[in-house]
């Protein structure tokens, strides 16, 4: 299998055949418990009958966001264990062009201290291990990569806090990724066991 | 300056408060100044609810009459046993 992958992997296509099992049981295991199919599409949906049409319709569309996305990642190979990332550590995919901004936040440690230029092969084990979990971390874009200002722009935000009325209730959701200090959590830069609400925003609820 | 927004001043509703961190408790997932946001959820009389999360637990307490209910997270794990959500009915 491993060969085959090397030989054919940049000709591999990853594409949506039908809602099935497979799909049910190895990514929505919500809807493997009895009935949820059908609670799925009747109540969640608002389809009346789960039907062959139904069925059919929510298939095209899962067909159509893969071949979307296969498109867009121009049908990309992921590694398929730590171990093959650790071991070609200079060729990830971003520099190949593949995945822009994939470590574009690698840390002091991953780069040369002087230059900023992203190490090319570790040499050291810890080394190699701190690249391996940081590639995973990049690639992820957590809480360790990803700024507040980022993850605002991205669900078009302007305030990390807000309030909505919705069925004469008002609804009001607070931001307490603060750090006691007043700084806003950001990119790594936090302490799960340090957090506060600063002034500006009690004001705002008050 | 732009005029002070007062969230629960402004409201007619009753409220429900949504945030990751503790308000009901002080200890490492609380946030620091708890009892200071507290006292406004209480002082304003419209806050009904408040959903919180952060300590991976389902708990709840009942804190001069607003109900703090703390979820687990929305997947701690593999399978359908493994995931948190609630429903609320609004009457």
């Amino acid at each position: 299998m491993e060969t085959f992958t090397k030989l054919f992997g940049t000709l591999l296509v990853f594409v949506y055949h039908c809602f099935d099992r497979v799909v049910i049981h190895g990514y929505l295991s919500g809807l493997s418990r009895p009935g949820q199919v059908v609670h799925f599409f009747r109540d969640v949906v608002g389809e009346a009958v789960t039907d062959k049409a139904v069925l059919s319709r929510r298939t095209n569309e899962y067909q159509a966001m893969s071949t979307t996305r296969t498109t867009r990642v121009r049908h990309q190979v992921l590694p398929r264990s730590p171990s093959q990332t650790r071991r070609r550590p200079g060729r990830t995919a971003e520099a190949k062009g593949r995945l822009p901004g994939l470590l574009r936040r690698s840390c002091g440690r991953c780069q040369h201290p002087r230059t900023g230029a992203r190490l090319a092969r570790p040499n050291r084990a810890a080394d190699r291990q701190h690249w391996s979990d940081h590639t995973v971390r990049a690639r992820k874009r957590c809480a360790q990569t990803l700024t507040k200002a980022e993850f605002m722009a991205e669900a078009g935000q302007t305030e990390s806090y807000f309030s909505l009325d919705h069925g004469g209730v008002h609804f009001v959701v607070l931001d307490a990724c603060y750090r006691k200090d007043g700084i806003s959590y950001d990119a790594g830069k936090f302490d799960w066991k340090d957090t506060d609400i600063p002034a500006v925003e009690r004001e705002w609820l008050s | 300056m732009a005029e002070l927004i007062r969230d629960l001043a402004q409201t007619n509703h009753p409220v429900i408060v949504f945030v990751h961190q503790r308000l009901d408790e002080v200890n490492v997932h609380s946030v620091a100044g708890a009892a200071v946001v507290r006292g406004i959820l209480e002082h304003s009389g419209k806050v009904s609810a408040v959903f919180q999360g952060h300590s991976h637990q389902n708990e709840y307490q009942d804190i001069n009459s607003i109900y703090y209910c703390t979820m687990r997270a929305v997947i701690e794990g593999r399978g359908a046993g493994n995931n948190g959500y609630s429903e609320i009915a609004c009457v």
